[in-house]
């Protein structure tokens, strides 16, 4: 049976530009963009990703039915993130990470408060 | 292998020719990788959530890790899939050789990914970042690093075990090519693990910025 046989030359070429690509998010992680950093660094990640299926797994000599079954899965991937944060982001989670400090801060006073003599026996567990 | 019909064909008597046969290897490894896309995206999805709700802690347990090392790994992997995609191109021309001398890198460079990850690991072992009763991590204290930790062996656990089993695979395609079963009309088997040796590589793509590179510039 026939395959599409590439020339060595594009494999080597699509090396480069992943190596290249490599540098690029390392060196771009080490400049403040501010919430453009993890945009940038998506994105180049995107970008190898897909050079590594359209020339290194051949998705470009694939039939059109290879195609789909290739869009398909990042697809369904798209879904379950999509679903999953339209939950939590139109949550306060903003305020999470304080929250956390504020019911741990909470604690800690209580259980000094609970370990203080003559203040009943329970609650102290450490 | 095709004992009913002829023995040094390839074909198996379940169908008409090669050309049908690639086709259904093909679209099978294909399902395959789109039910690892998921098994990986819940990890990803976790991460995200995580992220959103610990953007400072995932920051600072981020910067700890080694970028050295990392980046390296990076790179590893990268020549580790062009070694893979040299050798499917060798099983297309019909070089044996060339398909277990390409294959052989192969297994050196990802046996190399695995090597400076264990030295990662090790390291996380004796810095108590291991999430567990003994975690700790003094710069950055709370629920928020030790979800980024768990979260980092389990992500970069499951990947290496992939890698792991890509190289016992990868040995038992140079066994099968030393045999003498590979030939120009055929290499499907090569052109599979192909398939999943670079899909590995596309999850460690996506793993080295999102684990090493959250913030690298305070």
């Amino acid at each position: 049976m026939s395959h599409t046989v590439d020339s060595l030359k594009t494999y080597y070429l699509i090396f480069l530009a992943l190596m290249v690509l490599t540098a690029v998010t390392v060196g771009a992680a080490f400049i403040d963009f501010g919430p453009l950093n993890i945009s940038i660094a998506m994105a180049i990640a995107i970008l190898k990703g897909c050079l590594v299926l359209w020339f290194f797994m051949h998705v470009r000599h694939g039939n059109p039915l290879l195609k789909i079954f290739a869009v398909a899965g990042f697809l369904w991937l798209v879904i379950l993130v999509a679903f999953t944060l339209q939950d939590y982001v139109t949550r306060p989670w903003q305020d999470f990470e304080a929250n956390q400090r504020w019911i741990k801060h909470q604690a800690t006073h209580f259980e000094a408060r609970a370990a203080l003599p003559g203040n009943a026996s329970h609650g102290s567990a450490h | 292998m095709a004992k009913t019909s002829d023995k040094k064909s390839p074909l198996q008597h379940h169908f008409v020719h090669l050309n049908q046969q690639y086709d259904a290897s093909q679209m099978g490894m294909w399902a395959f990788l789109i039910t690892e896309i998921l098994f990986f995206g819940a990890l990803f999805t976790a991460y995200i959530v995580y992220r959103l709700m610990y953007p400072a802690a995932f920051g600072a347990a981020s910067s700890h890790l080694d970028i050295t090392l990392g980046a390296f790994n990076t790179a590893v992997l990268i020549a580790s899939s062009l070694t893979m995609a040299l050798a499917v191109h060798a099983g297309h021309t019909g070089s044996t050789r060339g398909i277990i001398k390409n294959l052989i890198w192969t297994i050196v460079l990802g046996s190399v990914f695995l090597g400076v990850k264990a030295i990662e690991y090790s390291h996380k072992f004796h810095e108590h970042l291991v999430p567990g009763p003994s975690f700790s991590f003094p710069l950055y204290p709370g629920a928020g690093s030790e979800l980024f930790f768990s979260l980092y062996f389990a992500m970069t656990g499951l990947h290496a075990f992939h890698m792991v089993i890509g190289i016992i695979g990868l040995f038992i395609l140079i066994g099968m090519a030393a045999k003498g079963r590979f030939n120009q009309e055929y290499s499907t088997p090569v052109e599979m693990m192909g398939l999943y040796w670079h899909f590995v590589d596309i999850v460690w793509i996506f793993l080295f910025p999102l684990l090493y590179l959250v913030l690298r510039h305070h």
